[in-house]
């Protein structure tokens, strides 16, 4: 799906970034903006927007690196600021819009062209939505397993919690989804 | 139609969409944007390089420190052991295959770390602490760090006092002693009896839980056939949250959360929580007294009891909060400790400024309601409520028993709604979820963005929710009150009550959970605080109160203990935590104990710093205030502290005593009754005199029942 940057090799790269090095940063980026743009992508099922939410997750990422504390991989921290940057989008316009509301103004749902297979964007459609409507902690779970395709073990370091919690998380979540689901397709 | 697998929708999760390559120029673009110098954070306060991927070298440091912690982690161990064997085992998904299942490393490492970075977009506030300015020194981490606890204002944002040390400085020696002493106590503390530890997995999910105090607080939550109903999101400071298991939703009608350890300022100065103005705890207990029973201990939250009460804290003129920090030695605690009392006011509405409403009454008739005449009170409470009402609301009716049905469209003939309420009859079993399914769609067929949309639950809380346990429902109901459609409950009659489920629903649904054990306790709810039962003035409102490690050596809070929110989640504004009605007052509590020689001398040092984030509902935006209390402000004693303090402290131990909380092992209500005789005195004539003495009737009460005297 992705080529997975190695540990080591982001650790180095953080390190020289530290030490001056912004070319170090490039690299970074090359390394990661695909995950990011894909989780993003995947999230908010647009790719214009996913682009452009990507180049804001970057540009935190920067502000926000002196408080980067090296507990998860770069990849894994800046996967979490573009899942913030997407929920902060959403709430962007005016208070009170609504998630749901936020989602059809980001996602305008629009009625099947007709070349469009509608089952398939249908189905990938709701699986999203399904994602979305997910509690906080759940969400981001499934976003960052499925979407960020990061280790288990990341995840948890992130979140300070066990990797055991996680897979309970995933496992509530999966759950939630697959009712949800079914309930759509009655 | 067959079932949907959870493993076929990780299938789908995981199976890779056509288009997601970038498109092309998007690496330019980002690349241009690299600043020309980007500043990473490699050190710890002091100018210690923090060895980076600080992760893979803590855990031997760790592991020292928390020695005590491994013999907890075993329990973890073996039973996130199991638990992902077994999950494994029925869905080996492609990333997880490779992980062991728990490892050495998996050990709660929290408390020995940096706190993670901030949510990417929160502002930072302009706290201040008035630290005397230290050396222009201090590296951004160390700043941006000591600045959110609030040592550090914004105008003096690279200046750290070195007296301070962080918290949360991953290499700084810890006292180990007195922190081990603190978890023994606690592990051996009467909470941890078995009644309550159905699952080892609630110790365990404590343990990971209890991250950034390390102290694993009293009892994890977990009733017997206990149920997941709070999803695992906010891990912090305190034990407790736990998850006893993945069952439905049973037969349980109350969940402990567990108590709040104290715990060591060194190890964390900070206590973070969602707001809460749910009072209904107080009212279940006064109708358990009433009838001649002890409460179920499962049933007090401190918080609850506390927050019933009035103190006479004045709400802000213009504001939305005013906020009042106090402190003084209480009778119960031993001569070195404090109670801190910080109070949180919000700002009242004149019942004439109040946004025209639209309120859904979604009424329980299943048969239980019969019980005790219980739909009785539920029909003269919502009398008393349509009084207050005005033209320019609305009422409508849903109903439910065998199923859900609406009885009136919402109107603004409140003589139909009258009627209506009157004719409702018992009507065999309860679909629940049905009725608000039902509400819902009736709100929202009547919603309109600039009134206030809401619904009232009306039930004995006895709720088959359906076949799929509660997270459907919980669902929709956080899904709406996103959208702008509220829901409060109000809970009646006791027995089968399922308090724990009544207290869910309006806390997904940003509304006020009541218990309406008699008339008076209604038209309190629903007549004389109608505006903050209707109005929310602020939403996810959270505090976060940070110690000062040179005065304060431990702290621990009293209540809230459902409401924890991690510490770095303070600033998250995703963060669901508490909603806060018109006028309503949040009253927080801490037990603390300061330092030897902490208290005179050495100057007026600040204590602790109360920080109230919150989204105002009149400009939308998300505000963070601040209040700091000093040395000087706390009362010298007992009985020099204001009134306030002394009634929310006999309130606090009143609860404290009927959970049989560890840390009130010591107290006796006969004590407590006297003390609260004298507090009720100084308080007559005052506009809650009633409360009180009621308050002292319930002592004695409870006195009795426990065989020790009262009177």
């Amino acid at each position: 799906m992705r080529e997975r940057s190695d540990a080591g090799q982001e650790s180095r790269l953080v390190a020289a970034l530290a030490a001056g090095d912004r070319e170090a940063a490039e690299r970074l980026v090359e390394s990661t903006y695909r995950t990011v743009f894909g989780l993003l992508r995947r999230l908010c099922g647009d790719p214009d927007l996913a682009a452009d939410l990507t180049q804001e997750a970057y540009r935190k990422a920067w502000d926000a690196l002196p408080g980067f504390d090296g507990r998860s991989q770069f990849s894994t921290w800046v996967c979490r600021i573009a899942y913030n940057t997407f929920l902060n989008h959403l709430r962007r316009p005016r208070r009170l819009v609504s998630m749901d509301e936020g989602f059809e103004a980001t996602v305008p749902d629009p009625a099947p062209s007709a070349d469009e297979i509608v089952g398939q964007a249908a189905a990938g459609d709701r699986l999203r939505r399904a994602v979305l409507a997910l509690p906080e902690d759940l969400r981001y779970t499934v976003t960052a397993l499925f979407w960020g395709d990061l280790p288990v073990k990341e995840v948890a370091r992130q979140e300070g919690v066990t990797t055991v919690a996680i897979r309970k998380r995933l496992k509530k979540a999966l759950r939630i989804l697959a009712t949800t689901l079914e309930e759509d397709v009655r | 139609m067959s079932r949907l697998t959870e493993r076929e929708v990780a299938r789908r999760l995981a199976e890779p969409l056509d288009d997601t390559e970038p498109p092309e120029g998007l690496l330019e673009k980002i690349k241009a944007e690299i600043p020309p110098v980007v500043n990473v954070g490699t050190k710890a306060p002091g100018g210690k390089v923090v060895p980076f991927l600080a992760a893979a070298e803590t855990p031997p440091a760790a592991s020292r420190r928390h020695r005590w912690l491994i013999a907890a982690s075993l329990a973890v161990m073996v039973i996130g052991g199991l638990f992902a064997w077994n999950f494994q085992k029925r869905m080996p998904l492609p990333e997880l295959a490779s992980e062991e299942a728990v490892s050495g490393e998996d050990l709660p490492r929290d408390s020995a770390m940096p706190p993670p970075p901030p949510p990417a977009a929160a502002p930072r506030p302009q706290a201040s602490y008035d630290a005397p300015a230290g050396p222009p020194e201090a590296d951004s981490e160390t700043a941006a760090e000591l600045k959110e606890l609030g040592y550090l204002g914004g105008e003096r944002r690279r200046q750290a006092s070195p007296k301070i040390s962080a918290p949360s400085d991953p290499v700084q020696p810890m006292e180990v002693e007195s922190f081990k002493e603190e978890l023994v106590i606690t592990a051996e503390s009467p909470l941890l009896d078995e009644r309550r530890i159905s699952a080892g997995a609630a110790v365990a999910e404590g343990v990971e839980g209890g991250v950034v105090g390390g102290v694993v607080g009293g009892s994890p939550g977990g009733v017997p056939g206990g149920a997941p109903m709070r999803y695992s999101a906010k891990q912090g400071t305190t034990g407790g949250n736990a998850e006893p298991n993945d069952e439905a939703y049973g037969d349980v009608f109350y969940r402990s959360a567990g108590t709040n350890p104290f715990v060591d300022t060194e190890e964390d100065a900070r206590s973070t929580f969602g707001l809460d103005v749910d009072t209904a705890s107080y009212t279940v207990t006064r109708r358990y007294l009433e009838d001649g029973n002890l409460p179920d201990p499962d049933s007090v939250r401190v918080e609850e009891f506390v927050n019933f009460f009035h103190y006479g804290d004045e709400p802000p003129a213009r504001d939305d909060f005013a906020i009042r920090a106090e402190g003084a030695p209480t009778p119960f605690a031993p001569e070195s400790h404090r109670l801190l009392r910080f109070n949180i006011r919000g700002r009242e509405i004149r019942p004439e400024e109040r946004k025209p409403a639209v309120l859904t009454f979604v009424i329980d008739i299943s048969g239980s309601m019969q019980v005790e005449n219980r739909l009785g009170l539920v029909k003269q409470s919502l009398e008393m409520l349509l009084n207050k009402l005005r033209p320019t609301d609305k009422v409508g009716v849903v109903v439910y028993g065998n199923e859900a049905r609406v009885v009136l469209e919402p109107t603004h003939d409140l003589a139909r709604a009258r009627e209506a309420i009157r004719g409702l009859q018992t009507d065999g079993a309860t679909n629940a979820e049905a009725g608000l399914l039902l509400g819902y769609d009736v709100a929202n067929r009547y919603f309109r963005p600039e009134v206030n949309n809401r619904i009232l639950l009306c039930s004995d809380g006895v709720a088959n929710v359906g076949n799929t346990g509660p997270e459907r429902i919980l669902e929709r109901i956080g899904k709406e009150a996103r959208k702008g459609i509220e829901l409060s409950t109000l809970g009646f009659g006791m027995g089968n009550y399922n308090d724990h489920l009544m207290e869910q629903l309006a806390n997904k649904g940003d509304g006020r959970y009541a218990y309406l054990d008699t008339l008076d306790e209604a038209r309190r709810v629903l007549v004389e605080e109608l505006e903050g039962t209707l109005e929310t003035i602020a939403k996810d409102a959270k505090v976060q109160v940070a110690f000062n490690p040179e005065v304060v050596e431990r702290w621990r809070l009293l209540g809230y203990e459902n409401r924890d929110i991690a510490d770095d989640k303070f600033r998250d504004d995703t963060v669901d935590a508490g909603e806060i009605g018109a006028g309503h007052s949040v009253t927080a509590l801490y037990e603390v104990k300061l330092k030897p020689g902490g208290i005179g001398g050495r100057g007026d040092k600040p204590v602790a710093n109360l920080h109230l984030r919150w989204r105002s509902e009149k400009t939308g935006r998300v505000r963070e205030e601040e209040k700091l209390l000093r040395l000087s402000q706390l009362a010298l004693s007992w009985e020099r502290a204001t009134p306030s303090l002394r009634l929310a402290s006999v309130v606090a131990e009143f609860a404290e005593i009927l959970r049989g909380s560890y840390w009130a092992r010591e107290s006796s209500l006969d004590d407590l009754f006297r003390r609260t005789q004298r507090v009720s005195g100084e308080l007559a004539g005052s506009r809650r005199a009633a409360d009180v003495a009621e308050l002292v009737s319930l002592i004695g009460k409870a006195a009795r029942l426990k065989g020790q005297g009262g009177e």
